[in-house]
């Protein structure tokens, strides 16, 4: 038993610092000021919550919202244990602060990391609120139950609200191991919730990145070298400075505070307004010194990968013996596919507002890592801990590219530099051209077969860039972030080979949504595909029977269990009809399964080819695996969603390289799905007690691979390379 | 500068502008309204759409100079004075649509100005009118269900 003390005072002071925070109603109600606004005494059991005396419920968010639901489902899980009234519900984004534990958002990670915190956090209140019951009606606890917000004694009927028993709750001790809910016993917990602040959005009220406004706030827009790498030899401000409102040209460089901030030298432009800003930029007279890189091009990078496929590369996973089975096989096949650079391009652009004062240090920006953009500010700022304040606002998509704290840095960089409060906005041509890509990739596939159809061997070769080699050429591991995925090849095959061929690349690369396991997904998941055309068995049933004997082993953290894959795969084979109404050229069907973050999903995709090779998607029927669910509706949205992100890999986006520059700008030419294009999606979703899995990332890998196979059903043509196009269907 | 006075959510504005600066800016660094939002600069991703005298307009790549005694409506708007929702932005909340949420603003808006002119439009009309507008978090399908849906209720009227 815990006493009241320090550590909860501490804690109340606390709350009323993050006072900053935006909060949200759940019926849509104002703006609340916590600290401020509760009435009377407050019950504060912990960092995540808060109730007062009227009964308002608040919740701190400690993972940022991009679109994944976590806002919503947060909650959602401390009412369940709490019993709480939902429509009390408010909640804060939390500011950066220990007392909330991790809060960087990536690894599709926030439910499975907070899941049984949050339900501790609910059942502790909810046990000190029953005990504080049992003091005001002099009766023993046991005889007390909860619902909705109030206190409950059986026997005479009589209920109080929990906002009436706050105070005596908060002197209370607080109880350790507290019992959780039985999961047959939820109500909010698996049940669809709309989106909490979902009217914020639909009435433009809500806060993304550049909605934050400062007082004496500057605008400030940033050009880069438009080589890769590229540095600032001179510059001639003279015409910038003639723009009305333009305050200041300065020139920034920040390759030397981390290998994030690599590339972010140049001149920045501070004025009075954006369009200032981005006008006196426009007028920026410079001369960059290109650098190496200036003859990088697209061709040659992926010729040089196409050379390194034909050389053994760093073993990374090696079962049995794959070379011995290549005498002793009826069949071998070999295929290589390429996937392409890709950039995350969000709908908000990296931007970022930031305050750099004497005494401290204030930032506000849609960032997925916190704690990395705090860290650059201290290094930029030489300022300790403690004076880097960071605040997250709504993030206007992510998918990656936020863990990456690099528009942050800038910001801080150029607040500093010219002594006054400013907000950094990246035009659309900056986020598409200075991103942290997912990096090119050749996979070289090699598969062995007997003439029963059972595969003997199969060999993954990977050969490209590494996320890895960030700093440059010198990793010493640069197949570590390539290779996990393709080590976690899950059919039971007995002789496994995966190899990676490191070539270096000067263009910056990151985390993309699934991070590698979006590329592996539709590398495996295609050329499985191949195999079971080779031996002759439909591609569900030959899945199966490689699933079927297959052990289950952790990889990655994730645990690969095939028994769970086959659920999936069946279920998603079921609901699509995939046996019981086969289709017809030039329609086609195809399946793809992939299991990462730890869920299992299945994807059927439905695809039309036309006689001149026009290829419309029509319906995706998918089933998803991830454990028990907090929030079945944004299950269903992050399906959709994946396959919308996963289309648009699929049949649209690419980012090519010309003379060390990256080609595409806007998404005029780095295109991706539109609502017409988008097919009709079915979820099924496996009803499960076990532990939560992710749900961000699990359902995109196998989108590309689901719709290639589909054309190959609808037109006998195998497509390598992604994106699809147009012109590899005609003809056929 | 050129002053300029033009209507915004039914309130007279009158201010000073540079010939070229797009609507966009003045509508988020001068009159606050945050909500419409900037996506490209450019006109091809419709994040900034707003209507001027009922018609879908990208601000991103409007002069505000040219909106002399034209009436402009953003999403702050759209529900009208009295804090209400249009049947467009509670079909929204019905079909719990947003993801990240960032371009909803001029979805919506987009989509308010097709049932303006189209009472029932078929789910052709609908990926005709929103094809110019990127989704990058993927709730197309959602927003098609959700403009059928204020359809149905009358949202035109």
């Amino acid at each position: 038993m815990k006493p009241l003390d320090l550590d909860r005072r501490g804690f109340l002071q606390l709350a009323i610092m993050a006072g900053a925070g935006v909060a949200f109603g759940a019926s849509g109600c104002a703006v609340l000021k916590p600290g401020a606004s509760p009435a009377g005494a407050v019950f504060a059991p912990d960092a995540f919550l808060e109730i007062d005396s009227v009964g308002q419920v608040t919740i701190w968010i400690s993972r940022q919202e991009m679109g994944q639901g976590v806002r919503t489902a947060l909650p959602m899980i401390v009412a369940e244990e709490l019993d709480a009234d939902w429509s009390a519900i408010r909640i804060i984004q939390a500011p950066l602060g220990e007392q909330y534990g991790a809060q960087r958002t990536g690894g599709s990670l926030s439910i499975r990391e907070l899941f049984e915190p949050l339900r501790k956090t609910g059942a502790t209140a909810r046990a000190m609120l029953l005990q504080a019951g049992a003091d005001e009606w002099g009766v023993d606890v046991s005889t007390l139950t909860t619902d909705n917000g109030r206190v409950l004694h059986r026997e005479s009927g009589r209920a109080i609200d929990y906002g009436a028993l706050a105070g005596r709750a908060a002197l209370l001790p607080i109880p350790a191991d507290v019992p959780l809910k039985h999961p047959a016993d939820f109500r909010i917990i698996g049940r669809a919730m709309p989106r909490i602040d979902g009217r914020d959005i639909v009435t433009g009220e809500a806060e993304f990145g550049l909605d934050r406004k400062i007082p004496g706030m500057k605008y400030a827009s940033f050009e880069r070298c438009p080589v890769i790498g590229g540095r600032l030899r001179t510059f001639n401000a003279d015409q910038a400075l003639k723009i009305e409102g333009v305050r200041a040209v300065i020139p920034i460089d920040g390759t030397s505070i981390s290998h994030i901030m690599s590339w972010a030298n140049g001149v920045a432009v501070v004025a009075d307004s954006s369009w200032a800003a981005i006008k006196g930029r426009e007028a920026l007279e410079i001369e960059w010194d290109e650098g190496e890189n200036a003859s990088l091009n697209q061709n040659e990078i992926v010729a040089a990968l196409e050379e390194r496929a034909a050389e053994p590369g760093v073993i990374t996973r090696d079962d049995g013996d794959f070379e011995r089975t290549r005498s002793g096989a009826d069949l071998e096949i070999t295929s290589d596919y390429i996937a392409p650079y890709l950039s995350h391009s969000p709908l908000e652009t990296m931007n970022c507002t930031a305050d750099v004062r004497s005494d401290g240090c204030e930032i506000w920006a849609p960032c997925q890592f916190p704690n990395i953009a705090r860290t650059l500010a201290e290094r930029i700022t030489g300022m300790p801990s403690g004076q880097v304040q960071v605040h997250i606002s709504l993030l206007g998509g992510g998918f990656g590219r936020r863990i990456y704290a690099d528009f942050v840095g800038e910001a801080v960089l150029i607040s500093k530099a010219s002594g006054a409060p400013i907000q950094l906005l990246w035009s659309r041509a900056d986020d598409t051209r200075h991103g942290f890509y997912r990096p090119l990739s050749h996979h070289r596939m090699t598969g062995t077969l007997r003439s029963d159809g059972s595969v003997i061997g199969w060999r993954h070769r990977i050969s490209g860039p590494s996320r890895d080699a960030l700093r440059g050429p010198d990793v010493e591991t640069p197949e570590r972030s390539e290779v996990y995925a393709a080590n976690q090849f899950p059919y039971s095959v007995p002789n496994v080979r995966v190899e990676f061929n490191h070539h270096y690349v000067a263009i910056p690369c990151g985390p993309w949504r699934a991070v590698a396991y979006s590329q592996t997904g539709f590398v495996v998941e295609s050329f499985i595909d191949e195999l079971a055309v080779a031996a002759g068995i439909d591609p569900v049933t030959f899945r199966m029977r490689l699933l079927k004997n297959g052990q289950t082993f952790t990889n990655n953290e994730t645990v690969v269990d095939p028994a769970r894959m086959s659920r999936v795969l069946a279920l998603a084979a079921r609901e699509s009809e995939w046996f019981s109404r086969p289709l017809a050229r030039p329609q086609g069907r195809g399946i793809a399964v992939t299991t990462d973050h730890g869920a299992c999903v299945a994807h059927v995709a439905e695809v039309l080819v036309d006689s001149s090779g026009g290829l419309r998607v029509t319906r995706f029927v998918s089933a998803i695996d991830c454990g028990m669910v907090v929030n079945p509706d944004t299950v269903a949205a992050q399906v959709e969603g994946s396959i919308a992100f996963g289309l648009s890999a699929t049949l649209k986006s690419e980012i090519t390289i010309e003379r060390g520059r990256v080609v595409q700008s806007s998404y005029a030419d780095y295109d991706v799905v539109r609502m017409g294009e988008m097919p009709a999606v079915e979820v099924h979703i496996v009803p499960s007690r076990e532990a939560p899995g992710g749900v961000g990332e699990p359902p995109l890998p196998g989108v590309a691979a689901a719709v290639v196979n589909a054309v190959f059903a609808a037109t006998g043509k195998r497509v390598r390379r992604l994106p699809l196009r147009a012109d590899v269907l005609t003809g056929i | 500068m050129p002053v300029i006075s033009f209507s915004v959510n039914g309130t007279e504005e009158r201010i000073e502008v540079h010939d070229d600066v797009p609507l966009l800016w003045v509508l988020r660094d001068r009159l606050g309204l945050m909500g419409t939002k900037y996506g490209c600069g450019v006109g091809v991703c419709g994040s900034c759409t707003i209507h001027v005298d009922g018609g879908a307009v990208r601000s991103c790549i409007t002069p505000a100079a040219s909106l002399e005694g034209r009436r402009v409506l953003t999403i702050e708007g759209l529900g009208g004075s009295a804090g209400g929702l249009h049947p467009l932005q509670q079909a929204w909340l019905d079909e719990d649509v947003s993801q990240c949420g960032f371009c909803q603003p001029g979805q919506l808006m987009t989509a308010a100005a097709l049932l303006a002119g189209n009472k029932e439009p078929s789910d052709d009309d609908i990926d005709a009118a929103m094809g110019d507008v990127v989704c990058r978090c993927g709730t197309y399908l959602r927003i098609r269900r959700a403009i059928h849906r204020a359809a149905g209720n009358g949202a035109s009227s």
